[in-house]
């Protein structure tokens, strides 16, 4: 405990060295608080501000930024995000004034390095905050002044050195131009940013465009410690409102920087959110001033980094503007920052509306064949052209006619197959061409006769010589009447001497079972089938008779005498034995099944 | 089913056909229909011929479709068809007409600056044929180079110019296909890669000071001659860029998972480090 808490005590020294002079900003903070009243509680959020959040809605914000107008969304979103800066500001709490300040400037200066950097330094500033203030009412006076005397100046170089890093690279980059475009691009700005000009204080405006113009002339150090002492000077002279306008400068720069679209309204929500599960332990008054100086920023940040962020990405000039030095020298003086952005948003609308204009005026097709211009002639911009074609788009898919028509797709081969003509094709009178399949577009050549072997070629038409045909053959019909069938009984028992009758079987069936049957004939003796079913039953009615019976056995016998071999004959005798019996279906059970795989009458 | 359906059904198969084999199969599909045949040798693109002009110091032309008549084609040098035809035949074979001719003769003189500068050998010539009765012409452009027999380049532009009204502004229409076939004819590891790419390309160009045909013939051969030169470059592009990169990514990502030997020697090195850590 010991060890962690001489680390702590660093904070408490800033806020003692500099409480002088954020008195001021106190009484105008807690004026705020007073006309807000109600929305600290919304703002509750959790004091640490980590970087980390403000990624996700850089990601999430490019596809929004994409989308809508440059001009039209930053108003909306500035005023949203004025009215959690008026309550940051009286959030404030009475016993750490100086040290709110100093931490609203802070964050101001996080979101910077976040983006930038997104490592742990600027969460280690952030947390230490939080956790030393409980600790700080803890501690002895005594040990606290000397310990603040010793490391009062410190931290406040710590924090420059800190936010410099980033200035420093950014530094190189920055040219003077770029700084000062952006200064005589206002007035043309002004026009989208007329509302934002309304809700910020005019003249804090004019002292941040007179620090912007002066900052790239000062060294990265410098220009830390120049910004904290005017944002001291602006915190006493602004307005209260004034002052939260200033993180937004920096977060816009930042989000020019990285290029990146940015809906910071949604990474503010979500900070806090992560924040307050990290810094639970932190006092209930420092958290909430921590939250809203945080979400300050990113609320401010949102309004320019969408703006900054849609014009950024296609023009490469937004990082340079974006940059720390500038990032440094806004944050601590001037809230109008998003004045930058709206001027470069307006530029760019500019740029954007020329260039779509430009196709349609410059390519005049009376303008004659412009001179050779290859994918090698050395220009990007007709390379990218060229690899328009060469990319399969959906709907470039080469669809034959053919195959079109089935589709029932209109048959845009060129468009599939040539991607090329798009580019050629800058004239109206181009594009009036008919579309036509590439087959058929393609020039015939002169007219010409087929070679003598092609000529020579005769079709062969052939004829089918097979005629297939379905016959019915013949067909057996049975009478269910009983009587009718008792007269045909004979009938049957003569055609079972040659054949076996199936009456319910196809024809097909009952060709083979015939055919078997006059293959074992010689064999085996043949007898009647009868097969289960209404039919059979009355067949098994008829054979059950004996003087049917015996009328078929000995027909069987004088059969089996004329034609049966003497092989034949002991098989003959069991059947005549069988057919002594007075059960004459047994044997027709017993035989049948084996030899004709017949399904065996049920009895 | 009509000629029309039988055409696009042979073109389809074609498409999908081996196409280092097209003449083959483009001959069996006319045996198949004679109707087709003059569709088919029409739009479908064979690799080009060789053939040398006798009367132009057997000089080699190039031989397609466009410039065939019955067996024989007419060499842009000579403007004669060889093997000749009987007189007979002449008098129905196509010949441009004497101003064409002369835009013909520039072209081919133009392109082979062209086919020196770019393909640095191969070969070129270049056909023209009038349409109709008007000043609108066809023609047909070929480069070939075929050092070799396992590279096979084959590059036909067939052109359209059509005049306006006014005959002020000609619009050119260039249909383009490329033939490549590369191979590599080593016993041990057999590849070859061969394809066809066809795109097409319109231009307007406005014609200015333009009225005697001294004039038109420098005209209509520079405007085509960038053209020509624009679309060759995109499609070789295209061709390295796109069609080549993806095969070898393809051929890539298949040679890698299919080499069992890397799997083995893992295996192997897991297997002996197993063994060391147990000792």
């Amino acid at each position: 405990m010991e060890q962690v808490i001489p680390k702590v005590p660093e904070r408490p020294r800033r806020r003692i060295t500099r409480s002088e002079e954020p008195e001021q900003l106190r009484s105008e903070s807690e004026f705020e608080r007073e006309k807000s009243g109600s929305k600290d509680s919304e703002l509750d959020l959790p004091p640490v501000p980590k970087t980390r959040p403000n990624r996700k809605p850089l990601a999430s914000s490019s596809a929004h930024a994409s989308s809508d107008d440059v001009s039209v969304k930053p108003e909306p979103q500035i005023q949203a995000q004025l009215q959690p800066e008026a309550v940051i500001e009286t959030e404030p709490t009475v016993e750490h004034p100086i040290v709110d300040e100093l931490e609203a400037k802070l964050p101001v200066e996080q979101p910077v390095l976040d983006e930038v950097e997104l490592d742990e330094p600027v969460t280690q500033e952030v947390e230490p905050s939080g956790e030393l203030l409980p600790e700080e009412s803890t501690i002895k006076e005594s040990l606290e002044e000397q310990i603040i005397d010793d490391f009062a100046d410190e931290p406040v170089e710590e924090e420059c050195k800190e936010v410099a890093s980033p200035e420093l690279i950014g530094d190189e980059a920055i040219q003077d131009e770029e700084l000062e475009k952006p200064v005589k691009e206002e007035p043309i700005i002004q026009t989208d940013d007329k509302t934002l000009a309304e809700a910020i204080v005019p003249s804090v405006c004019e002292e941040s465009e007179a620090d912007i113009a002066e900052e790239p002339k000062e060294t990265p150090e410098d220009a830390s410690e120049a910004v904290v002492e005017a944002a001291r000077e602006e915190s006493s002279e602004v307005s209260p409102e004034a002052s939260p306008e200033v993180p937004p400068e920096k977060t816009q720069v930042s989000v020019d920087q990285l290029s990146s679209t940015a809906n910071l309204t949604e990474g503010a929500k979500e900070a806090p959110k992560e924040e307050q599960k990290e810094t639970s332990e932190a006092t209930s008054e420092e958290t909430p001033e921590d939250s809203s100086v945080n979400a300050k920023p990113l609320f401010k940040e949102v309004t320019p980094g969408n703006v900054s962020s849609k014009e950024a990405i296609p023009s490469n000039t937004s990082p340079k503007e974006g940059s720390p030095a500038t990032q440094k020298k806004k944050q601590g003086k001037s809230p109008p920052v998003p004045k930058k952005p709206s001027s470069k948003i307006a530029a760019f609308q500019q740029m954007f509306q020329n260039q779509q204009l430009q196709p349609e005026h410059t390519p005049s097709p009376k303008e004659p064949a412009a001179p050779k211009t290859g994918g090698f002639s050395g220009n990007r911009a007709q390379f990218a052209q060229n690899l328009n074609g060469m990319i399969a788009l959906p709907g470039m898919a080469q669809l034959t006619p053919a195959l079109a028509k089935r589709l029932g797709v209109s048959t845009s081969s060129d468009d599939a197959e040539t991607g090329a003509e798009v580019e050629t094709k800058n004239t109206k009178d181009e594009a009036e061409l008919p579309k036509v399949p590439a087959r058929s577009k393609k020039t015939r050549g002169p007219h010409k006769r087929l070679p003598k072997t092609v000529a020579s070629i005769e079709k062969v038409e052939t004829k089918s010589t097979s005629n297939i045909s379905v016959v019915k053959a013949w067909t057996i019909s049975f009478k269910p009447d009983l009587p009718e069938r008792a007269d045909d009984q004979p009938m049957e028992a003569e055609l079972t001497a040659g054949e076996a009758i199936a009456p319910s079987e196809p024809a097909g069936l009952e060709d083979v079972e015939a055919e078997d049957l006059n293959e074992a004939s010689p064999e085996e003796p043949l007898q009647i089938i009868s097969e289960s079913g209404n039919s059979d039953e009355s067949e098994i009615q008829h054979t059950s008779d004996p003087s049917i019976a015996q009328n078929v056995e000995h027909e069987e016998e004088v059969h089996e005498e004329a034609e049966a071999a003497p092989e034949a004959e002991p098989e003959a005798e069991e059947i005549a034995l069988d057919t002594e019996e007075s059960n004459p279906t047994a044997f027709i059970a017993e035989t049948y099944d084996e030899d004709t795989e017949v399904e065996t009458p049920t009895a | 089913m009509s000629v029309d359906e039988k055409y696009d059904a042979a073109c389809e198969l074609l498409y999908r056909l081996d196409p280092t084999k097209v003449k083959t199969h483009l001959q069996n599909l006319i045996a198949l229909e004679p109707e087709i045949a003059e569709g088919l040798l029409s739009s479908i693109d064979i690799p080009l011929t060789i053939k040398k002009d006798t009367d132009a110091n057997n000089k080699e032309f190039l031989c397609c479709d466009y410039n065939r008549d019955i067996d024989s084609h007419r060499s842009p040098w000579s403007n004669q068809y060889f093997p000749e035809l009987s007189a007979e035949d002449l008098k129905e074979s196509p010949f441009p007409s004497e101003p064409l001719r002369e835009l013909e003769v520039a072209c081919n003189n133009s392109f082979e600056l062209y086919r020196d500068l770019y393909y640095e050998g191969g070969y070129t010539s270049t056909y023209l044929w009038d349409v109709d009765e008007s000043t609108d012409f066809a023609g047909v452009i070929l480069f070939k180079k075929a050092e070799s027999d396992d590279s096979k380049w084959d590059s036909i532009h067939v052109i359209s110019a059509t005049h306006d009204e006014e005959g002020m502004e000609v619009t050119y229409n260039v249909t383009t296909t490329v033939i490549l076939h590369l191979e590599n004819l080593s016993k041990e590891q057999q590849l070859s890669l061969s394809g066809n790419l066809t795109r097409e390309n319109s231009k307007t160009v406005k014609l200015q000071n333009v009225s005697t045909v001294e004039q038109l013939v420098p005209a209509h051969s520079s405007s085509l001659g960038s053209m020509i030169e624009d679309i060759e470059s995109k499609l070789r592009s295209m061709l390295e860029i796109v069609y080549f990169e993806k095969t070898l990514d393809i051929y890539n990502v298949l040679r890698e998972r299919n080499d069992d030997s890397t799997k083995l020697q893992k295996e192997q090195h897991s297997e002996l480090i197993e063994n060391f850590q147990k000792l």
